[in-house]
């Protein structure tokens, strides 16, 4: 092998491992990038319960006599009645119930459950009082408000013996999701 | 961009046997030893500039945002912290942490579920902080969810699975 022959074989080397060693060297760099792309994965978790609540947060019932709006004849063989709403609000699909105060148990309609209104300036009756759902709610944000109807009842036997007076009671009214 | 560094860090490593080659054949075999040798230091240089990388016990997490009171709605965060590391730790310049939810994409997070599913989804921000000094740091995830987003949402469990990425 002469001089001439080994340099055109190490030009020819020289050739292939340049041409090598950059394919190589890119096939690291590939390498390099592939590498820096690690990754974690985060798992993320949230719970919603269901809810209902009110969003009024009172409401007057008056009971009477529909030919004496505002009062109760005492004459009058028929119930005093009145009805009045307040607005709730549920998830979409999730159904109320309700509790009157010191009733201890929750229904959907909820009642009837008596209460003493307190005569001014004396005596007292009985009322029974009823609360009913809307229907299942449709959401917690504005715009998805229902009525709940509370209805009172002062049967003659009541009021017939009753002072002349005015008679009031506060009641609370509670609400939840059914489970 | 870290490839092109490492290459021409293999060229510079072959440029010293190339002017053995026109000496004799024997340093042509030193060439070729060179050259394999250039090719392992190539290797070499693609694990030690690995850049950044989450460390191991912190390529999986998990962030509850537990019970959340969709009558109250107040906003919610919850956050969770990732051991990472970058060598140098000059990489830290020049790291992009990035993000993609598997219900929302890339900008935005999403929480999916409840029972009737509940089509918006619960959305929720994404914020990454990387805090700390050299090589090994703590990376911390932040997540936000406002009560506008959830006040309206069926109830049910929800979830969602984020992937965090960091490049180069």
């Amino acid at each position: 092998m002469n001089g001439r022959g080994l340099e055109i074989n190490m030009k020819l080397i020289k050739k292939i491992l340049v041409a090598g060693l950059v394919l190589v060297g890119l096939m690291a760099g590939q390498a390099v990038y592939a590498q820096a792309q690690q990754s974690a994965v985060v798992t993320v978790n949230a719970v919603i319960p269901k809810a209902c609540r009110f969003y009024a947060p009172t409401a007057t019932l008056t009971i009477e006599h529909l030919a004496t709006p505002g009062f109760i004849d005492p004459a009058d063989t028929g119930n005093a009645s009145g009805t009045t709403t307040i607005a709730y609000r549920c998830q979409s699909g999730v159904s109320p119930e309700f509790d009157i105060e010191s009733s201890g148990s929750w229904g959907d309609p909820k009642g009837p459950v008596t209460v003493t209104l307190a005569g001014t300036p004396s005596g007292s009756m009985d009322a029974q009082l009823t609360v009913t759902g809307g229907g299942a709610g449709t959401g917690l944000g504005a715009g998805n408000n229902i009525d709940a109807t509370i209805s009172g009842v002062i049967i003659p036997a009541e009021f017939s013996v009753a002072p002349v007076g005015s008679y009031t009671v506060d009641v609370n009214i509670q609400i939840q999701a059914i489970p | 961009m870290r490839p092109l560094f490492v290459v021409h860090a293999v060229l510079g490593v072959i440029s010293i046997p190339m002017k053995m080659l026109r000496t004799s054949l024997a340093a042509s075999r030193m060439t070729v030893s060179a050259g394999v040798l250039a090719v392992a230091l190539a290797c070499a240089t693609g694990t030690t500039f690995a850049a950044c990388e989450f460390r191991a016990g912190s390529t999986t997490g998990l962030v509850a945002f537990g019970v959340l009171d969709p009558v109250t709605a107040p906003n919610v965060t919850s956050a969770i912290q990732l051991d990472v590391r970058c060598s140098p730790p000059g990489d830290y310049a020049i790291a992009q942490w990035t993000w993609v939810s598997a219900n929302g994409g890339a900008s935005i997070g999403r929480l999916a579920g409840g029972t009737p599913p509940y089509a918006p989804g619960i959305n929720y921000s994404v914020g990454i902080a990387v805090a700390g000094g050299g090589a090994n740091r703590t990376l911390t995830l932040t997540l936000q969810i406002a009560g506008t987003s959830y006040t309206n949402a069926s109830a049910g469990s929800y979830a969602d699975v984020l992937t965090l990425m960091v490049t180069p």
